[in-house]
């Protein structure tokens, strides 16, 4: 690990009031290291969209379980980890647009348009979903 | 999260004034519930956004349900105040295509105002 790279490990408990803590504490983290608004926000978002996924669906909205975020920076390219050890998702959700009255289903559609790529992984019991995006591209 | 929605009835428009900075899934579905119950038997609803600085899916989902059972039971409706990061969200979603939104919330309730031909509130 080269030495100006940045590592922050965050758990949460599967509470969606705790969401919010985590998309604040990203933004910040990535304003301070280089990103403008629109690129933080666009973090922001996508980051709570895969923990809420990890509480609502992986834990079906049940309490006292952990959730990890790790937000890591190596050479301007970000990468977020949100973990959880609950139900694996068996199929990826398709890759199209959400019609405008769809009342879901926006979630993974969300990060995909602002990240550079989210990708879905097990191993061992526990989910993960990287999402990875430089902070120099363009919005 | 705490929240606070201000609701000003009148018989034809409801102005309801959400005031929270994070609309997320944990709090969405009971303030939209609470608006929507508010909102029955009058012609027109304003919802006033804009102390929001983050919206997340769920909560636009509420939203969009929201907007459905208005439409159903025959109530305009407009969300007022957006910020402009939340407005790109908005068109990124097309939501513009389904529901009504001002720019603020005086805006919001100037044009239900006009579109259904009643007299503002407190008039």
């Amino acid at each position: 690990m080269n030495s100006d790279d940045k590592t922050l490990m965050l758990e949460i408990d599967s509470r969606l009031d705790c969401v919010a803590l985590v998309g604040i504490s990203i933004r910040a983290l990535c304003l301070e290291y280089g990103a403008d608004e629109m690129t933080a926000y666009q973090v922001q978002t996508s980051t709570v969209e895969a923990v809420n996924n990890a509480i609502i669906h992986a834990y079906s909205n049940q309490l006292g379980h952990p959730v990890w975020i790790r937000w890591s920076l190596a050479d301007k390219r970000l990468t977020i980890q949100v973990s959880d050890e609950g139900m694996t998702m068996r199929q990826l959700p398709p890759d199209i647009e959400p019609e405008p009255d769809a009342e879901g289903g926006r979630g993974w559609w969300i990060m995909r348009q602002w990240m550079d790529s989210a990708e879905y992984m097990t191993d061992s019991g526990r989910n993960t979903l990287i999402l990875s995006k430089s902070f120099s591209n363009k919005h | 999260m705490d929240y606070v929605v201000y609701l000003e009835p009148s018989d034809k428009i409801v102005m309801a004034r959400v005031e929270l900075k994070y609309l997320t899934a944990d709090v969405a579905h009971q303030i939209f519930a609470e608006i929507l119950q508010a909102a029955r038997g009058t012609q027109a609803l304003a919802i006033d956004l804009a102390t929001v600085d983050f919206i997340d899916s769920t909560a636009i989902g509420e939203l969009v349900f929201l907007g459905k059972k208005l439409r159903n039971g025959g109530i305009a409706c407009t969300i007022a105040g957006l910020k402009p990061h939340l407005m790109g969200l908005v068109r990124m979603m097309r939501l513009e295509t389904i529901m009504h939104f001002s720019e603020d919330a005086d805006a919001g309730i100037k044009g239900l105002v006009n579109k259904l031909k009643i007299e503002m509130p407190n008039s």
